[in-house]
C-alpha cells in the first residue's frame, strides 16, 4: 500500500511538483527568515560582547522604576564629578566618561536633508579616546583619526559610503544645537561590521558631545574597569556607597544582556512581520493542496473502490492518501528549508551590493529553524489533505463497476499544468514586490498579496 | 445458514429495487441460488434481466432489499464495513470486464495487490503456477497501459486468484475484448477451475464464453427462469432464444 501511495505521486510529478511549489515557498520564508534573523541577532549580541569586553562595570542614571511595554524610562545622565570619585577608588584600574544619544545627531546629506535612517538610531557619542581608555571604545577607526575638540567629528563607514563623505570634508550635523559644519576627521566601524544597517553615527569628543546634547557637567554613563583579581560583584559594592540616589552600577555582562534583548525585541519584530508572509503563502499552499488533492482524489474514484474490493480498509485507503499528502508536504519543507537558508544569504549578498551591509555573523541555522520549517510545512500538508483523504474511504466498493465512477476530463486538461505554471508565476512576482519593494504602499502591498493568492489557488483547477 | 463445504455461495429470496415510488425498478424479484465449489457457474439474460445486479449482491458489493446471502457459510448481508473488508480480503475475487489495474503499479505489483493490502507475501510456488498459467513471464514487469487489452485482463484474472478466494466474480470478463482475445480468457477460466480448483461465477453474454461453464442460470426480468448442466453452445443459445420469445 505504500508502494501504491509513492507510486501514485510519482505517476503525478509535475502536477505534485506544481502543488508542492506554494508549500516550498511558505517554508522558504519560514527557514530564510528564521536564518536571517538569526543571524542578524547572532552579529548583534557578538557587537555588544565585544563592547563591553573591556568593561567591567557601568554607572549610569537610574530611570524611573516604571515599564511601559516593555520599554524602560529613559536614564537619566550622572553628573561628571562622580568620574573623579570613582577613580580614586581602590579597586578601579580605569574610568572613562561618556555621551551616548541615540537620536538626535541627524547628519546632513548634501542635498540639505538629514540623511534617512527609516527608523534606525541616528547614534551621537562624546567618547574619551584617549589610547590608555580605548579598552572602553565599542568602535574602532577605520581612516584618519578621532575627533579632537570643537569641530570635528568621525562617522561611520556605511554612512560614508552611502552618502560619499570622505575623510577631510566638511558634513553639516543638526543636533540639540541649532546645526553646524564639522570636519569629518576619521571613519569608523562598530565592532567588526561595517555598517549598522541604516543607522549612522557620529563620534565628537566628549566636551563637544556635552554641549552638542546638552550634557553640560554630566556623563550618560561611566565605564570602568577593576585592578586585576577584582571582580565584577566587588567592584560594584564599593562604588555602590559613592553613588547620587538616582544613579545605579550594573556588570558590563547585564548591560551587554539588554541591549541585546532591546536588539531582539526589533529583530523578533522583523521575525514575525515576515513570518506573517510566510504564514500567508502556507495559507495559499494548503489551499493549493487541498485543491489538487481533493480533485486527483475524484479522479482517482475507480482505482480506490477497486483497491476495496482488493480488500483494502478505509482505514488503508485514508492512509495512503494521507501519506502522500506527508509525502508531498515532507519533500516540499526540506526544499523549502534549503531554498530559505540561500535566500537569506542571497538576500545578505544583496544588501551588502546595496551597501546596506547588515551586521551578519556567520550564518545560523539553527534547530529551531529546522524542526519549525518541517514540522509546519509537513503538518499544513498533511492536514490539508485531511479532508480529500476522508473523501477518498467514502468511496464505495461498487465504484469499481458503475460507469462514469471516473469524472471526465475537461477539455482544458492538457492546458492545465502550463497555465498553472503562469499563474505560480504570476503570484510568486507579486509575493516578491509586496515583500521586497520598499516604494510599495500598504493597500498596493494587500492588493498583491491578494492576487497572489487568488492565482495560486486557481492554479491547481 | 446451510453451507456445506461444496457449496461456496448461498442465495435464497433475494430481492433488489432501486429507488422509490412511481419510478422504482425491481432489479431482482425472488432469486435463490446455489454456488457450488470448483464449479463455473454463468450467468446468462437480455440486457437489464438483472444479472449485475445478482452478482454485485453475492458479491457483497451491494445489499438486498430482502432476502439473505452467505458466502463460506457466513451471512454477508448485515455484515458491517470492516467485516466485509475482511469477507473481500479472505474470501472473494473481482475480474472487472474494463480491468481495472492500477495504472501506475506494473503487472506484477497488481497481481500481488490484494496480499500487500492483508500485508502477506505471495507463496512462491503457487505465484510461479498463477503467472505460468496467465502466461505473462516476460511482462510482469510492465505498466497496465502498455499491455494489450488480453493481457490486462490475464493480470487482472491472476490478481483474483492470488489470494486464493473461495470464490470469484468475474462481470463480462470478455466484454471488452476482441473474440480471438476473448477466447483465451475463457480458457484460462476454465483451466483455474479444472486446474487451481477455483469456483467461479460469470455474468455473460456470450454463448460461446457460456459454453465452457459448469452449469447456466438464465435471468429474465429480476427471476431465474432456467437452468442448464453442461450445455453445448448449441444448446445455451436455444435456451436463450426460448426465453427472449417467452
Ligand atoms: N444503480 C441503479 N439505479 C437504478 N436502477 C438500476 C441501477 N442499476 C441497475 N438498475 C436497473 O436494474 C435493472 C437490472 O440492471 P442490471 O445492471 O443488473 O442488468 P444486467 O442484466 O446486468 O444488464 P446488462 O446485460 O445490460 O449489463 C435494469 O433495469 C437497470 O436499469
Ligand atoms: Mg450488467
Amino acid at each position: 500500500m505504500t508502494r501504491f501511495s509513492l507510486k501514485s505521486l510519482a505517476g503525478r510529478k509535475f502536477r505534485t511538483f506544481l502543488t508542492a511549489l506554494a508549500i516550498v515557498l511558505g517554508v522558504a520564508m519560514i527557514s530564510g527568515t528564521y536564518v536571517l534573523t538569526d543571524t542578524i541577532d547572532r552579529a548583534f549580541s557578538s557587537i555588544f560582547d565585544q563592547s563591553y569586553a573591556g568593561t567591567d562595570v557601568v554607572v549610569s542614571g537610574k530611570g524611573a522604576d516604571i515599564n511601559v511595554f516593555g520599554e524602560e524610562a529613559e536614564r537619566p545622565p550622572v553628573p561628571a564629578s562622580l568620574l573623579e570619585t570613582i577613580r580614586a577608588l581602590p579597586s578601579v584600574e580605569l574610568a572613562m566618561g561618556g555621551v551616548y544619544d541615540e537620536t538626535n545627531a541627524k547628519l546632513i546629506g548634501d542635498d540639505g536633508k538629514a540623511v534617512e535612517t527609516q527608523g534606525a538610531p541616528s547614534l551621537g557619542f562624546g567618547i574619551d579616546t584617549s589610547p590608555e581608555l580605548s579598552r572602553f571604545n565599542p568602535l574602532s577607526l577605520l581612516e584618519g583619526r578621532w575627533p579632537e575638540g570643537d569641530g570635528e567629528v568621525v562617522i561611520d563607514a556605511g554612512v560614508a559610503d552611502r552618502e560619499d563623505f570622505s575623510v577631510g570634508g566638511t558634513i553639516e550635523i543638526s543636533t540639540l544645537q541649532p546645526k553646524r559644519p564639522f570636519e569629518v576627521v576619521g571613519i569608523a566601524k562598530f565592532g567588526n561590521v561595517r555598517s549598522l544597517g541604516t543607522t549612522t553615527f557620529a563620534i565628537f569628543d566628549v566636551g563637544t558631545a556635552q554641549e552638542l546634547f546638552d550634557r553640560d557637567g554630566e556623563f550618560d554613563a561611566i565605564s570602568v574597569a577593576g585592578k586585576d583579581g577584582v571582580d565584577a560583584e566587588q567592584l560594584m559594592a564599593e562604588i555602590r556607597p559613592i553613588l547620587p540616589a538616582n544613579a545605579q552600577v550594573r556588570t558590563g555582562v547585564a548591560e551587554a544582556e539588554d541591549d541585546k534583548e532591546e536588539i531582539s525585541e526589533f529583530t523578533t519584530f522583523i521575525r514575525y512581520f515576515l513570518l506573517a508572509f510566510a504564514g500567508i503563502a502556507l495559507f495559499v499552499g494548503s489551499f493549493v493542496i487541498f485543491n489538487t488533492l481533493s480533485i486527483t482524489v475524484a479522479q482517482r474514484t475507480r482505482e480506490f473502490a477497486t483497491l476495496r474490493t482488493l480488500g483494502a480498509s478505509r482505514r488503508q485507503v485514508l492512509r495512503s492518501v494521507l501519506l502522500e499528502a506527508f509525502v508531498i508536504g515532507f519533500s516540499a519543507s526540506v526544499i523549502g528549508l534549503f531554498l530559505g537558508l540561500a535566500l537569506a544569504k542571497g538576500l545578505e549578498a544583496l544588501f551588502r551590493a546595496l551597501n546596506l551591509e547588515l551586521p551578519l555573523a556567520d550564518t545560523v541555522f539553527a534547530t529551531r529553524t529546522i524542526v519549525v520549517s518541517l514540522l509546519v510545512g509537513t503538518l499544513i500538508t498533511v492536514v490539508a489533505g485531511l479532508f480529500p483523504a476522508i473523501r477518498a474511504t467514502r468511496v464505495p466498493p461498487i465504484a469499481a463497476v458503475r460507469e462514469g465512477a471516473e469524472l471526465p476530463k475537461g477539455r482544458w486538461h492538457r492546458l492545465t499544468p502550463h497555465v498553472a505554471i503562469v499563474l505560480i508565476a504570476v503570484a510568486l512576482g507579486l509575493l516578491g514586490y509586496s515583500m521586497f519593494a520598499d516604494e510599495v504602499g500598504t493597500a498596493q502591498r494587500l492588493l498583491s498579496i491578494a492576487g497572489a493568492c487568488c492565482s495560486s489557488s486557481s492554479a491547481s483547477r | 445458514m446451510e453451507a456445506d463445504n461444496a457449496t461456496v455461495v448461498v442465495a435464497r429470496e433475494v430481492t433488489r429495487r432501486y429507488g422509490e415510488g412511481e419510478t422504482a425498478v425491481d432489479a431482482l424479484r425472488g432469486v435463490s441460488v446455489e454456488v457450488p465449489r470448483g464449479k463455473l457457474t454463468a450467468v446468462m439474460g437480455p440486457s437489464g434481466s438483472g444479472k449485475s445486479t445478482l452478482m454485485h449482491i453475492l458479491a457483497g458489493l451491494d445489499k438486498p432489499t430482502s432476502g439473505s446471502v452467505a458466502i463460506a457459510g457466513k451471512e454477508i448481508t448485515t455484515l458491517s464495513d470492516s467485516d466485509l473488508t475482511k469477507l473481500r480480503r479472505e474470501h472473494i475475487g473481482f475480474v472487472f470486464q474494463f480491468f481495472n489495474l492500477l495504472p501506475m503499479l506494473d503487472a506484477g505489483e497488481n497481481i500481488t495487490l490484494p496480499l500487500s493490502i492483508a500485508g502477506e507475501k505471495p507463496d512462491p510456488g503457487y505465484y510461479d503456477q498463477l503467472v505460468a498459467a496467465v502466461g505473462l513471464g516476460d511482462r510482469l514487469s510492465h505498466r497496465p497501459a502498455e499491455l494489450s487489452g488480453g493481457q490486462q485482463q490475464r493480470v487482472a484474472i491472476a490478481r483474483a486468484l492470488v489470494s486464493r478466494p473461495d470464490v470469484v466474480f468475474a462481470d463480462e470478463p470478455t466484454g471488452n475484448l476482441d473474440s480471438h482475445t476473448g477466447h483465451e480468457i475463457l480458457e484460462l477460466l476454465r483451466h483455474s477451475v479444472e486446474q487451481l480448483g477455483q469456483t467461479i461465477v460469470m455474468v455473460t453474454h456470450e454463448a460461446r464464453a457460456a459454453a465452457i461453464a459448469d452449469r447456466v442460470l438464465y435471468l429474465a426480468d429480476g427471476l431465474i427462469v432456467r437452468e442448464l448442466a453442461g450445455a453445448t453452445q448449441h444448446e445455451i443459445n436455444e435456451a436463450m432464444e426460448e426465453i427472449a420469445q417467452a
